[in-house]
């Protein structure tokens, strides 16, 4: 990857970046930004939304708040327009990457917490199944909404994938699906790579993670029911996501070439 | 002569011992040659006009001699169909059709993914290069403090709003 101009040195001094990836979330990018451009604001972060050719008013929207944002040409997927953020962070020389979902379902609180836990790990994957006192440093705000842990299907497609990475791992992740991630330079050039998911990365790339030697954390973070939305798991999307993943996981169990045994 | 097997035969009378090869009517024959034969015409004139890469071709042009030499293989085609006890040789030729068409698509499929994989990665780098180059044009009458963004600490609203060029 070419390296881009006015990219800041690599080092513990460089700024941390935080994404996130928007496809049309005009309704749902409002109650995101305002926290959001604060916590940003405060901890000194670089902010960049990835704005998956969003047709609605969403690119509209982050102009108007005065958010960065990188558009793709095309419609890409989520996994696709994450990766694009990871190649601008690796690119630009950032130390770390924070991301989250554009519609509002995590709570942009967590960003600091997770930048900290990454300090002795490579991958911190924000989850939402662990109770808030779980951390050794308990969560110091009370959620601000009703949680969410996903409708029971969902959930039933997590708790079938995290046995499964229970089996296969020796680390215990209980949100494999999980959006809210923080991850360092090794990990953003594994994630780089050509055989990441389009789509959405779930447990097969997590698995892939800790198999590579990666050491993956996680910590407790509060997710909020996703208003109006939730059109990416309709109809016989759930079942062909859970075909899709258990594939990707099964090849990956396999081993896939290049990949390190750790 | 021992019958190898026993099943029907196009022109011989049912139950009687099959010699497939030497019993093609002249007409299936044409058949295959001329079908073979158009297919062959069909993939040299699509790579003539440039709409066909000779390395997407392959696989076809082996299909049309395939085809146009049916009758040079339809005899151990029948003796294996014997061997392996299936009644009809016709059956084993349609089956292996069926398989180098899988093939054919199989071969697609791949394609399909090698270049779903390569358009992700130019547009993903196509809205890299659009996102340096904007930002460029935005920063250069003031020397910007950060990568791409310009929310710092300590930064106020105003600061959060695209800059003018």
């Amino acid at each position: 990857m070419t390296r881009l101009t006015g990219a800041p040195a690599e080092g513990p001094g460089s700024p941390v970046l935080v994404v996130f990836p928007v496809r049309n979330e005009a309704e749902r990018l409002p109650r995101l930004l305002g926290p959001l451009t604060a916590i940003v604001r405060r901890e000194g972060y670089h902010l960049l939304a990835l704005d998956d050719a969003s047709t609605d008013d969403s690119a509209a929207l982050l102009a108007r708040a005065g958010v960065p944002t990188l558009r793709l040409p095309e419609k890409l997927g989520y996994g696709a327009a994450l990766q694009t953020g990871y190649k601008y962070a690796l690119a630009r020389g950032y130390r770390a990457l924070l991301q989250l979902d554009g519609d509002g379902q995590h709570d942009p609180r967590f960003l600091p917490r997770i930048l900290a836990a990454l300090r002795d790990c490579e991958v911190v994957i924000g989850s939402r199944f662990l109770p808030a006192d779980s951390d050794s440093d308990p969560v110091p705000f009370p959620p601000a909404g009703p949680l969410y842990r996903g409708t029971p299907g969902r959930r039933a497609g997590i708790a079938l994938f995290r046995a499964l990475l229970r089996l296969l791992l020796p680390v215990r992740i209980t949100d494999p699906t999980s959006g809210y991630l923080g991850l360092d330079r090794a990990a953003l050039r594994f994630m780089s790579r050509d055989d990441h998911p389009y789509d959405f990365p779930d447990a097969d790339v997590v698995f892939r993670l800790v198999r590579s030697g990666l050491r993956v954390r996680e910590i407790p973070v509060y997710m909020y029911p996703n208003e109006g939305g939730g059109q990416m798991h309709r109809g016989l999307a759930p079942l062909w996501y859970l075909f899709k993943v258990a594939l990707s996981l099964f090849v990956s169990v396999c081993g896939r070439p290049g990949e390190r045994r750790g | 002569m021992i019958p190898l097997a026993i099943g029907y035969s196009p022109t011989g009378a049912p139950g009687l011992p099959l010699l497939a090869a030497r019993e093609i009517p002249p007409a299936h024959t044409l058949i295959s040659v001329l079908a073979g034969f158009a297919l062959l015409v069909v993939v040299v004139e699509l790579i003539r006009r440039n709409r066909l890469q000779e390395r997407y071709a392959a696989l076809w042009i082996l299909m049309a001699l395939v085809s146009m030499t049916y009758r040079l293989w339809l005899g151990p085609v029948a003796v294996f169909a014997d061997r392996a006890e299936i009644g009809d040789p016709v059956t084993v030729v349609l089956f292996l059709g069926i398989l180098m068409c899988a093939l054919l698509i199989l071969q697609l499929s791949v394609k399909v993914s090698e270049f779903s994989g390569r358009i992700k990665n130019l547009i993903q780098e196509v809205a890299l290069l659009k996102h340096e180059r904007e930002r460029g044009s935005a920063t250069d009458d003031a020397r910007d403090e950060g990568p791409g963004s310009p929310v710092s600490p300590g930064s106020r609203d105003e600061d959060l709003r695209p800059r003018d060029p």
